[in-house]
């Protein structure tokens, strides 16, 4: 071959050779013994951080390196991880099946680790127990219980001389209220999409599975469906909050973090929010602020009402670990009471199994009560078969609120997500 | 032969004209350096083939088949996956959107672009930093101009509160939250950031005007308007088609910004193709799904730049 070919062969072929290095990922990277990798969400950062020290403390010599990102980056990047085999040691799951990284989901893709020869995998409560286990065996680990529910200013509302309601005419009394101080009865971040569902999951409870538990089943064996429930109902006070001018003026145009600064400010008396939202408003609001979680009436008897309530943060091992055994070490660690109840602490969550050496927040001892009575739901997208019902979701309800919909329409897309995946 | 004579010669026979060769000599020496020239273009196409085109083969491949994107298993499907696009009324809403956002970004940046071009095409003082200052916003990334103008959109936000500083609150809006009104603010987004693009595009085309036959037009009494048609245009027919064809497959491809500031909105308001191939093949777990609608995008796309590409070139536009 001429001299000038062969230079010009031989460039291509290392083009050719190291172009083909970098398609295949850095996938060789190293996994010695003593490091672990973990990846989760940005909410559970201060919660690592925390338990991460104490595990580091505990076993000398042993590296845990985590990242953190926002929930949709999470969930695209982990996917494409466990896929490809690069994806950390532990990995952060949702409990259940209603979410494309949800404990079922990554289960039966077969990328989770059985866990079922744990000790502590048998002693979640019968209402979480389900959600970490796929096929009858366990494959995550729940760390702590999360509620939904109104986050109260307690101070605003002192100075503005009002009280969280107990009924729900008495929740559109206090909105009539609050709006009558100069103040937003509920902020809602409805332009960050998520937020849109955190109404419907605090008024369902009382509407839907309080009375008729077997909701789930029934829906997943084709008895129910969301249009001809009293999901309706829920929709129904969604909107009659909106008119009752409940919400800021614009609901569509605000997201969460501004939801949660109104709250921190005092602009706001509350938001419907997750738990951690206390701990977010806490670090917002001038020292002293007292904050407390409560559960949304939805009916006129006060007793009736309940709170959406169900594993929290929730961690699996990735089935093809470099390091399974030390995983597996940091979830014994994650479960111990001392590792569940410092990560609930941080996270201002409660522990996913109850115990008495958990001193709770004053802010979650509603939350804490409901649980032990068996006065909380979980979350209803952890009993959806698919993911594409809770994103439908997300979507009519913004699409109620600026009135391009109605209830039945919406209701219907909603069924028709469900079948879609089912 | 010494080296240096050797070189010499080989300098000389380059820089001899062709038709002082023989024709044989000629058609060799063409051939060969036709063959060498392929040589060098080697690693640069296998740069592209194993970047671009063997993952977007390879990828293009299971919008045939019904992998969720994260199971070890898939089964071929055919054709089934397009089928689905053409009855999943949010493809609909996703492809209107998309063509409005591509004219409306194609028409207004272009024209924005092109005023900006001819005004600081001029000998005012300040010219060099104006072109400067009008090209900067296009070398911020897409999601940081989103974040910027989704903190300036919100109901209370910077925008509102100026357009109330002047006494103009009839005009200010829920920028982003109103979803009548969502897709424009996005549209504007996108001209704030690009038209500087497209001036630049304008001004080097500009700058290929003859002097000397504007000086003539104005001398046959030719006004700002007339000469700008009859002169400038037709100077600048490449420009614009490379801008209209930049804009166009921009528009239509438009994500990062539409993610960032709705996410597609309230509602489905300003989903586009992009935002909806990312939420079903990232977030609804349908990922071949995702794909076969990406792989329509890429043929509406080509289609719609080459038809664009044509009908300029017949006027003229690919000089």
């Amino acid at each position: 071959m001429h001299k000038k070919s062969l230079l010009a062969l031989s460039v291509a072929v290392a083009a050719a050779v190291s172009l083909s290095a970098c398609a295949g990922g850095s996938s060789s990277s190293s996994g010695d013994a003593k490091t672990l990798t973990l990846a989760a969400t940005t909410n559970e950062k201060p919660a690592l951080d925390a338990v991460v020290a104490k595990f580091k403390e505990q076993n000398p010599g042993v590296d845990v390196k985590y990242t953190t990102s926002a929930l949709d980056q999470y969930q695209t990047t982990t996917r494409t991880q466990l896929s490809s085999g690069t994806a950390p040691d532990v990995v952060f799951v949702w409990p259940g099946e209603g979410n494309p990284m949800a404990t079922q989901v990554v289960a039966k893709a077969g990328y989770l680790e059985d866990l079922s020869n744990q000790s502590w995998a048998n002693s979640f409560p019968s209402g979480i127990k389900p959600v970490t286990q796929y096929n009858g065996k366990t494959y995550s680990a729940a760390v702590t219980f999360s509620g939904i529910g109104a986050v109260y200013n307690m101070t605003a509302m002192n100075q503005a001389g009002l009280t969280p309601p107990t009924t729900w005419s008495g929740l559109l009394q206090f909105c009539s209220q609050a709006k009558a101080k100069g103040k937003t009865a509920f902020e809602l971040g409805a332009q960050t999409n998520w937020v849109t569902q955190l109404i419907p999951y605090s008024l369902t409870p009382t509407l839907v599975y309080g009375p008729n538990p077997s909701f789930p089943e029934d829906m997943s064996n084709g008895k129910a469906t969301f249009a001809n429930s009293k999901w309706s109902d829920a929709m129904n006070k969604y909107l009659q909050m909106q008119n009752a001018g409940c919400f800021q003026a614009n609901p569509l145009g605000t997201d969460y973090n501004a939801s949660l600064a109104a709250v921190a400010k005092g602009n706001a008396l509350s938001v419907i929010q997750v738990n951690s939202a206390v701990a977010a408003i806490s670090q917002q609001a001038t020292q002293g602020t007292q904050l407390n979680l409560l559960p949304v009436p939805a009916t006129d008897n006060a007793s009736d009402t309940r709170m959406a309530g169900a594993a929290g943060s929730t961690y699996g091992v990735n089935a093809h670990a470099k390091n399974k055994d030390l995983a597996i070490k940091f979830m014994n660690f994650l479960e111990s009471p001392d590792g569940m109840n410092l990560y609930a602490q941080t996270n201002k969550a409660l522990p996913a199994v109850p115990n008495d050496s958990f001193k709770v927040d004053p802010a979650l001892a509603t939350l804490q009560q409901d649980q032990k009575d068996g006065k909380t739901d979980a979350f209803m997208d952890q009993n959806w078969p698919n993911a594409r019902v809770q994103q439908t979701l997300f979507q009519v309800v913004q699409d109620l609120l600026a009135g391009k919909t109605d209830i039945s329409s919406a209701l219907k897309q909603m069924d028709s997500a469900y079948t879609q995946g089912s | 032969m010494s080296s240096a004579q050797s070189q010499s010669l080989a300098v000389a026979e380059a820089a001899a004209p062709a038709s002082a060769l023989p024709r044989r000599a000629q058609k060799f020496s063409a051939r060969r350096i036709g063959a060498v020239s392929w040589w060098f273009v080697v690693p640069a196409l296998a740069f592209y083939f194993f970047v671009v085109l063997w993952p977007s083969i390879e990828g293009g491949a299971y919008a045939f088949t019904n992998w969720d994107g994260l199971s070890a298993t898939k089964d071929f499907v055919g054709l089934a996956q397009f089928q689905r696009i053409l009855t999943d009324p949010a493809g609909v809403g996703a492809v209107v959107h998309t063509l409005v956002i591509a004219v409306a970004i194609t028409l207004v940046q272009n024209l924005v672009g092109l005023l900006l071009a001819l005004g600081v095409h001029t000998k005012i003082k300040s010219r060099n930093i104006l072109r400067v200052a009008l090209f900067t916003p296009a070398v911020i990334t897409p999601v940081a101009t989103g974040y910027l103008w989704k903190y300036l959109m919100t109901p209370d936000g910077a925008i509102n509160q100026i357009l109330g500083f002047f006494g103009l609150t009839w005009l200010q809006h829920d920028w982003l939250g109103d979803s009548n009104i969502a897709l424009w603010s996005i549209v504007a987004t996108v001209v704030w950031q690009f038209a500087g693009y497209s001036m630049v595009i304008f001004l080097a085309g500009l700058q290929g005007v003859p002097e000397d036959v504007l000086e003539a037009s104005t001398l046959d009494g030719a006004g700002p308007f007339r000469r700008f048609w009859y002169v400038v245009r037709p100077e600048l027919a490449p420009a614009i088609t490379i801008n209209l064809m930049l804009s166009i497959i921009g528009g239509l491809k438009l994500f990062d910004q539409v993610w960032v500031m709705t996410s597609g909105g309230p509602g489905t308001s300003t989903d586009t193709m992009s935002t909806l191939i990312y939420k079903n093949a990232f977030q609804f777990g349908d990922f071949s799904y995702g794909i076969a609608m990406a792989l329509v995008l890429t043929v509406f796309v080509a289609i719609l730049s080459s038809a664009q590409y044509k009908l300029l070139g017949k006027q003229g536009g690919s000089k």
